[in-house]
């Protein structure tokens, strides 16, 4: 038996992750949508196996295909119905991040749909919950991050592991395997087997983890090296999408450039998405060479030194502001949609210049048969 | 319907009643007088009478047959479906009574897609017999050659102050209000020459107050004017940039305003800046190399992120 399974935590205590608690609560609550993000190997899957023993789950994942017709006849049929095992249900939608562009059409709305209508939880499993494409799932989903596990815990576990299978051990390879995990409480626990073969540790032959650059790796690549040879790479081994990096490079630029460098690496950006929109009106995907280049190379030798110090990068805040600026904005749509009928101007228009009549539109409020909502909101905007 | 906006109901429904243009009236009065006219392209900035003067062609020859004419924005149906659907089934079944033909205006044709264009062009040839059309865009070289040589082509200015003084004064005596002083001129500068923005700065005048002053209008203009281009360009320049990129963004989007609209106004307020000139040089220079890049289908926001970058590069001028 492997050791991952035969090791596989039975009770949260043993999960060194502070949000279990946070999210056993929100199950407690019934809050219907919940994401559980983290990094590979922190503990979401076993954390969530043990709280689901608990329920009737219901499961989805991109082994299955995840389009709309999918999630509405696997789940949302169902999620009105209670269980026929007098357990609570539970929809379980695991590895979100691995969705189709392409087949998985609709995917994110029909689980949206699905918050929506059940009354029973939805629990989402991803690494990244900031991914462009699940922005319609942040505003209906209450998040719990889980964290890559500190080595210290790594050790210990480790350590116990190795004294239940009377593995020979030195506290220093322990602690090697802990540093080279990245944070990778699996990988760890992987690696000891490895090692441990021959009954005692040998670290020869355990290759360090070559994990995927995570995006603030991927940051810090770019914005602290100027050298081809690291640029150029940057892209080989990630699997998050150029979209959002050029996302989180857009927010993360003026904390690390500053004056003509900070210009220079806003007009690579830029280049690279003169490319992109080049590869949408042509379908020709080679442009995408040049895109990488841009934010990687392009915006790496676009300071004239290397940036040092340690930068906090920050989470972009683009969607989200973009997301609650339409919230605020549904009304003022709505109302233009009415008006559009009374002037003949376009709607592009009076959404631009609504100002200018924002101040007598409730002296139309018949004409314009707006509802209660929408007199309340000029009302309270005026 | 008796209570309309003032836009609305003080538009023009006869030649006499248009103010300014009187070049381009006296044209179009002939064509149709003869009953006969060549397609139509109206260019000039919004609020100059490009679509008024549409309504009365159609009202003049018309009448009340309205089913003769047809009347499309095209910034809201722009796609090429609606031309080849909508426009095109229209123009080519036959007029209704004893009328020389139909008439399609198509509203801010700058914003109709190359494609669209060119599947009008088709119809405006095959159909000329069955229908007539009326373009109106801002800018003609939006237009491509082909549509603007089947046009005639019309250049419409913004009004003269005396003609919106006019205007203005016919329609406090009609509303009775009460206009303090300086007001009028005030108006007129806020909106630029521009009738519609002229009309609705007066309703919301009228909606605080039924006499009219200054302090009235510059609560309005308060509100009208939410935002201000010049306020984050200074942020940028004086080494803002962080709360500039901010501002910029929430502005683009409360207002549904694209790259090229803020550009356009970036561009405009860079006169006003408190910097040297040759500095002002500088911006307006990359101020083109942005819009350029917009256009060539770059990222809206990233590019005015790189230009409010280089307003940080400015050197102050102290006076």
């Amino acid at each position: 038996m492997i050791f991952v399974d035969k090791y596989k935590p039975q009770k949260l205590e043993e999960i060194p992750q502070e949000n279990v608690i946070k999210l056993k609560k929100l199950l407690s609550i019934k809050k219907k949508g919940i994401f559980v993000y983290g990094p590979t190997g922190c503990g979401k899957s076993a954390t969530i196996e043990i709280i689901l023993k608990e329920y009737d789950v219901i499961e989805i994942d991109p082994s299955d295909y995840m389009g709309r017709e999918e999630i509405e006849n696997k789940l949302i049929k169902s999620s009105k119905q209670s269980s026929l095992y007098g357990k609570q249900k539970l929809f379980l939608i695991d590895n979100i991040n691995g969705i189709s562009r392409i087949n998985d059409k609709g995917c994110v709305e029909a689980i949206v749909e699905l918050i929506d209508k059940s009354v029973f939880s939805v629990v989402i499993v991803g690494n990244d919950p900031y991914d462009i494409r699940l922005k319609a799932l942040l505003k209906v989903c209450n998040l719990v991050e889980f964290r890559l596990v500190d080595g210290h815990s790594i050790f210990n576990i480790l350590k116990r592991i190795s004294e239940i299978e009377g593995i020979v051990y030195e506290e220093n390879d322990l602690k090697t395997i802990s540093r080279r995990c990245g944070g990778d409480l699996r990988g760890a626990i992987n690696d000891l087997q490895v090692a441990s073969s021959l009954g005692y540790i040998d670290l020869k032959g355990v290759d360090e983890r070559t994990y995927e650059t995570d995006i603030f790796n991927g940051l810090k690549l770019v914005f602290k090296s100027r050298s081809l040879n690291i640029t150029k790479s940057i892209f080989d081994n990630v699997n998050y999408d150029f979209n959002e990096f050029v996302l989180w490079l857009e927010e993360n630029l003026p904390l690390e450039y500053k004056g003509e460098d900070l210009m220079n690496a806003y007009i690579q950006l830029g280049r690279a998405t003169i490319f992109e929109s080049r590869i949408k009106r042509w379908q020709y995907w080679r442009y995408l060479v040049y895109v990488i280049h841009y934010i990687s190379s392009g915006v790496a030798f676009a300071k004239r030194d290397k940036c040092v110090g340690f930068v906090q990068y920050k989470r972009t805040m683009k969607p989200l502001r973009i997301w609650q600026i339409n919230m605020k904005l549904v009304k003022k749509r709505s109302i233009v949609d009415k008006l559009v009928k009374l002037t003949h101007s376009s709607k592009k228009r009076l959404f631009k210049d609504f100002n200018y009549y924002r101040l007598f539109l409730l002296d139309y409020k018949d004409e314009l048969k707006l509802d209660a909502d929408e007199i309340n909101w000029l009302r309270n905007n005026v | 319907m008796n209570n309309e906006i003032w836009v609305e109901k003080y538009r023009p429904k006869t030649f006499g009643e248009i103010k300014g243009q009187r070049h381009i009236i006296e044209r179009i009065k002939s064509f149709v007088q003869k009953k006969n006219m060549p397609h139509l392209l109206f260019s000039g900035s919004p609020g100059t009478g490009k679509s008024t003067v549409a309504f009365v062609i159609a009202n003049e020859l018309f009448g009340s047959n309205k089913e003769n004419f047809l009347d499309l924005n095209s910034s809201d149906a722009r796609g090429i479906d609606v031309i080849r659907m909508q426009v095109k089934d229209f123009a080519r079944t036959k007029s209704i009574k004893d009328v020389p033909f139909k008439i399609i205006h198509l509203d801010e044709s700058d914003a109709l897609t190359k494609e669209a264009q060119q599947a009008l062009r088709r119809t405006m040839e095959n159909y000329s017999k069955t229908c007539r059309f009326i373009l109106s865009v801002n800018y003609p070289s939006k237009i491509i050659d082909p549509i603007k040589s089947r046009c005639a082509l019309f250049r419409f200015k913004p009004l003269d102050k005396l003609d919106l003084y006019e205007l203005i004064d016919e329609i406090i005596s009609k509303e009775g209000l009460i206009l303090g002083d300086g007001v009028k001129s005030r108006l007129v500068e806020i909106s630029g020459g521009d009738v519609r923005q002229t009309l609705n700065l007066l309703q919301s005048c009228a909606s605080l107050s039924n006499e009219v002053n200054l302090d009235v209008i510059k609560e309005v203009s308060g509100i009208v004017e939410s935002f201000d281009i010049k306020e984050v360009l200074e942020m940028a320049v004086g080494g803002g940039f962080l709360n500039a990129k901010k501002r910029m963004l929430d502005i683009m989007l409360e207002n549904g305003l694209s790259g090229i609209d803020i550009i356009k106004q970036i561009q405009k307020t860079i006169y006003e800046l408190n910097i040297s000139d040759d500095e002002k040089l500088k911006l307006i220079e990359k101020c083109g190399e942005v819009e350029f890049r917009l256009v060539e289908g770059a990222d809206d926001f990233i590019q005015i992120e790189a230009l409010l970058a280089g307003f940080g590069l400015v050197d102050r001028y102290h006076p």
